[in-house]
């Protein structure tokens, strides 16, 4: 990933509880992440490194709206989306899941 | 509220204070001169239709009460803020610790910082350990965010004209050994959502089969749908992009020893690690709650054994 990526830190960035499908759920959802933050920084098709450490947890509704769908709603494709997006997290597990929703979110596009 | 006797008096209590005052527009005075003792499930219950007649009535003199003699009940009374909404004086602050340790939170979205804050109040406080935490705020805020995208789809079957269009109610308790979680709402519980909202499951042959099984058997069709809608799900998980929050709740049940897991929903129960029945077991009611109440209970040693 190049030096020159731009760094989201959820915790700082966005929220440090995030919940929430839609942003009808909730002002903290996937989806208000994914329109607010992630969206923004994609178009700007530079590296983005995503620390997920920090928040106290995610639930898979935010996970899935927020990474799955940058492909089934914004119209990336997975490919694109795990070259631009690098994910820091001291819990493997939890990249192994966002990596799975992006994935399977090109059979649900 | 488990047992059929208790269940019928509680949610008979609850209709008829929400029938006087919202639909017959009466005054009600409740007696608690009599209450002796308050167990968690029946008090919220009871304590989020008594919030959500609160805001629908715009008379504050339309709700009193008879003080308690029990000690106990009084605390109970006063830590949850009900002998105010009630219009009377709560005197003395409460301190029994098996009253004052119950934390309340409640909401109309995910919002989950009210939650977040709890469980890291305990982290700090008692040493909750993170895994734990984590894994509690992840299956917490997935089962409200079903509440909130699912559970108030159309009108509550009360009669009550008003309506409220959102909103959960939660108890949250750290003693030395244990979580006890209650949640609920009270929307169109799961028999009415299922349909709505996954509707594949009208063709599925566990929802046809209860249809079946639950107007003939000795439980009612809510009891059965519960337990159908689980499996339903779960058999889904990993194939689709919705749906896990209440399938979760019931892995991590099923993962930790010494857990018990009660979800009511209108005129049903499932439960899983009861002392008295056998796993996957459920019990059909004369009576809905009209709404959704989870009950949760687990051992913290055994779960941490769990995640780690």
């Amino acid at each position: 990933m190049s030096r020159n990526a731009k760094v989201i830190d959820i915790a700082k960035d966005f929220t440090r509880y995030p919940a929430g499908r839609l942003k009808t759920d909730g002002p903290y959802s996937g989806e208000a992440f994914r329109q607010n933050v992630l969206v923004p920084a994609l178009k700007a098709r530079t590296p983005v490194i995503v620390a997920l450490d920090g928040p106290l947890g995610y639930g898979s509704s935010f996970l899935e709206e927020a990474f799955g769908g940058l492909v089934r709603v914004e119209g990336f494709t997975p490919e694109q989306v795990l070259t631009l997006l690098e994910f820091r997290s001291s819990d493997s597990s939890l990249k192994a899941e966002i990596t799975s929703y992006i994935n399977d979110a090109r059979q649900q596009h | 509220m488990f047992g059929r006797g208790r269940h019928d008096e509680v949610v008979k209590f609850i209709a008829d204070l929400r029938t006087k005052v919202l639909i017959q527009g009466k005054r009600v005075r409740i007696d608690f001169s009599h209450t002796k003792k308050m167990v968690s499930c029946g008090t919220l219950l009871f304590f989020a239709e008594l919030r959500r007649i609160k805001s629908l009535v715009q008379d504050a003199t339309m709700l009193s009460c008879k003080r308690p003699k029990d000690q106990t009940v009084i605390e109970v009374l006063q830590h949850l803020e009900i002998l105010d909404m009630l219009g009377t004086r709560s005197g003395s602050k409460p301190s029994r610790q098996d009253v004052v340790t119950w934390q309340v939170a409640c909401g109309d979205q995910t919002d989950a910082q009210e939650i977040g804050m709890i469980l890291e109040g305990l982290r700090d406080v008692s040493k909750l350990p993170e895994a734990v935490a984590k894994r509690l705020y992840t299956s917490i805020t997935e089962a409200l965010t079903n509440v909130t995208q699912h559970a108030y789809i159309k009108s509550r079957k009360d009669g009550v004209s008003q309506q409220l269009d959102k909103g959960w109610w939660m108890f949250f308790r750290e003693t030395k050994d244990r979580l006890d979680i209650a949640v609920c709402d009270l929307g169109i519980g799961i028999s009415e959502t299922l349909p709505m909202t996954q509707t594949e499951f009208l063709i599925d042959p566990l929802f046809r089969a209860a249809q079946l099984i639950g107007l003939r058997g000795k439980d009612n069709i809510d009891a059965r749908l519960i337990k159908a809608a689980l499996e339903f799900k779960r058999s889904r998980t990993g194939q689709d992009h919705r749906g896990k929050g209440l399938p979760q709740i019931v892995s991590t049940a099923e993962e930790v020893d010494g857990s018990r897991l009660y979800i009511f929903s209108n005129a049903g129960c499932y439960t899983i690690g009861s002392d008295r029945h056998p796993p996957d077991f459920t019990r059909g009611y004369k009576r809905s709650i009209l709404g959704t109440l989870i009950l949760w209970s687990l051992p913290i040693d055994g779960w941490m054994e769990a995640v780690t």
